[in-house]
């Protein structure tokens, strides 16, 4: 594919993050666009936002739909291919995905499946929706954001993330499973497993909205109360903290996770456009993930040694130190 | 003990007492603390600092008389209320030491605000994970089981952890445990501080232009001793002393060469002063 210019792509979780980039870019660069997003305000913003950048011709539409729910799924298809008069859609971006879920020990299990729900049975049902519609493209690209939380399983030390790693390794084995399937049954479609590391995304406030934990403006619901005990029972919170200071609290988790990546979410959509054009089917986003990747291909059974991983990491930021992690420790006064 | 002041930080008061401000030709040095202490727990390093140096120590905020924030803080705020302290008692440039998580924000703070830190002291501390090496797993498990005992029992466990083993542990124990008795902090504030440090990612070490001593005790089983040797490596010209032995509360375990090497590094970059 030289160019999305004239083409119909959809992307989930188009509200904000890399989905919301990726609508930009697209519409810039020609391509109509069919958004969708848990949050319909967030994703009618999008829809502005694309189309004051796109050439003129350029549709951009901007829907609500949980991805997690197969009929809200199919009716998103329908509206969106009524919307752009199509009978086809080009390029498919299952991007949508959430947290949650980290400790299958301690995390209530409303949140793990939650979880699992967006980020695995979302890919799935946007792949059942709308891979007649690739082949009707003749020249269709299956897009599946997994993460690095798809070949490696954890956050690091003391921050295990069951739920996501588990739906985010289901997303990379399926769509690596569809190379040989659609090369044999559906030539005309192909696909691209997008792994993102540390983008700089809004998933943590997103993530507490999905699961009802972030409180906005007015009284907590029965649900956010809940929560608010649970917080406090597990420390997080102090005893008796208000409404607002959950929020301000919760607020604050989410900005400092955004401001702290290395790398932006408009970095990251640039870096997955520019591998769909190439025809790549493995896209690696950040040097985070490059470098975890080649980690964990090299020393498979080192991948969850966080000193190793850690002298890794430090050759990847570009360190002079040739500290070898293997090392004794010690060493008594070094001038 | 002298006055207790405060400067603005953001929503925050910052709780910070001046020492010795009266000796004007001593240089100043800022004094961080590291997670589940407040100004307090430098303990008896304070005395032979003292006789150097102007002290800046701050309360962390959360801790002490500074105000709490909301349960979630970052290591870069804990460097932007120590430049709030600065400003609000009119030091331009200071030494900065800070220990463990103090130690971050001190890393933090030389690398964004290069003009307010002559001389740095690191100690027991680390660039944080992953450009580190992670927290012993004995310790990370230590977090999570005590997550749900009585914080008493908690803060006990923690301080016995951060001492190495040997004849003087139990009134080292005991002491401390006096020192944060006085004024507790909640729960919520000490897991945002862990929190902190599991988050903090110290990937510009090499920006650092302020010469840097490092400090880190041998048998620190909450701070991996090999940071001491990352940090030490990465910092431009930095230099390096080791504490055989000594565990992660080393200006507790041993304030005679805490305090020595902390004055030998940062008076000798002033010959005469």
């Amino acid at each position: 594919m030289d160019s999305f210019s004239g083409k119909l792509a959809v992307v989930t979780g188009g509200g904000s993050g890399m989905g919301r980039e990726l609508v930009r870019q697209l519409a810039t660069q020609g391509c109509s666009v069919a958004a969708c997003d848990l949050n319909a305000d967030a994703v009618a913003e999008t829809a502005a936002l694309a189309r004051e950048g796109a050439p003129p011709g350029v549709r951009v539409s901007g829907h609500a739909c949980d991805v997690a729910d197969e009929a809200q799924v199919l009716r998103f298809r329908d509206e969106l291919l009524a919307e752009h008069s199509s009978d086809h859609v080009d390029l498919v971006f299952s991007n949508a995905g959430i947290g949650g879920g980290g400790s299958f020990v301690n995390d209530r299990r409303e949140d793990w499946e939650r979880t699992f729900a967006v980020d695995w049975w979302g890919v799935y049902y946007c792949a059942r929706a709308f891979l007649p519609l690739l082949i009707a493209s003749g020249d269709g690209v299956l897009v599946n954001t997994s993460s690095v939380n798809g070949f490696w399983a954890t956050l690091g030390p003391g921050m295990p993330n069951t739920a996501y790693c588990a739906a985010k390794f289901a997303v990379k084995g399926f769509t690596e499973a569809l190379i040989e399937d659609l090369r044999t049954n559906a030539p005309q479609v192909r696909v691209a497993v997008v792994m993102p590391g540390h983008v700089g995304t809004d998933i943590v406030a997103n993530s507490m909205r999905a699961h009802g934990v972030l409180p906005e403006s007015g009284p907590l619901s029965d649900m956010q109360l809940q929560r608010r005990a649970e917080l406090i029972r597990r420390g997080a919170l102090a005893e008796g903290a208000t409404a607002d200071e959950m929020r301000q609290m919760l607020e604050k988790m989410s900005t400092d996770f955004r401001d702290s990546a290395p790398l932006s979410a408009a970095g990251a959509a640039t870096i997955i456009l520019d591998g769909v054009r190439s025809g790549t089917w493995r896209i690696l986003v950040g040097q985070d993930a490059v470098g975890l990747d080649g980690f964990v291909r090299a020393k498979p059974e080192e991948a969850y040694d966080y000193a190793l991983l850690a002298s890794m990491a430090a050759q990847n930021a570009g360190d002079a130190s040739r500290e070898n992690p293997g090392a004794a420790a010690g060493g008594r006064l070094i001038p | 003990m002298s006055r207790t002041r405060y400067a603005r930080s953001g929503a925050l008061r910052i709780a910070y007492e001046l020492r010795g401000a009266m000796h004007r030709r001593r240089p100043w040095l800022v004094m961080i603390q590291g997670m589940g202490l407040d100004r307090q727990g430098w303990g008896p390093v304070l005395r032979r600092l003292r006789r150097h140096f102007r002290l800046v120590l701050v309360d962390n905020r959360g801790f002490g008389q500074s105000d709490r924030p909301a349960g979630w803080l970052a290591v870069a705020d804990m460097a932007g209320d120590v430049v709030a302290v600065l400003d609000a008692a009119g030091i331009r440039r200071a030494h900065v030491l800070g220990a463990s998580l103090g130690g971050m924000a001190a890393q933090e703070l030389a690398i964004r605000h290069p003009e307010r830190v002559d001389g740095l002291v690191l100690a027991c501390t680390t660039p944080g994970w992953p450009f580190g090496y992670p927290m012993p797993a004995a310790s990370v498990r230590l977090l999570a089981a005590t997550a749900g005992l009585p914080a008493e029992t908690a803060r006990r466990r923690h301080t016995e952890n951060a001492l190495a083993a040997g004849p003087d542990r139990p009134a080292l124990v005991r002491r401390l445990m006096e020192v944060q008795g006085s004024r507790p902090p909640d729960r919520a504030i000490l897991s945002a501080q862990a929190v902190a440090g599991s988050r903090y990612a110290g990937r510009f070490l090499a920006r650092i232009r302020a010469r840097t001593l490092v400090l880190h005790g041998g048998a620190d089983a909450v701070v991996d001793p090999r940071n001491g040797r990352l940090l030490a490596a990465r910092i431009p010209g930095a230099r390096l002393v080791t504490f055989p032995g000594r565990g992660h509360l080393l200006f507790w375990e041993d304030p005679d060469g805490f305090a020595a090497a902390v004055a030998s590094f940062l008076l000798g970059l002033r010959p005469g002063s």
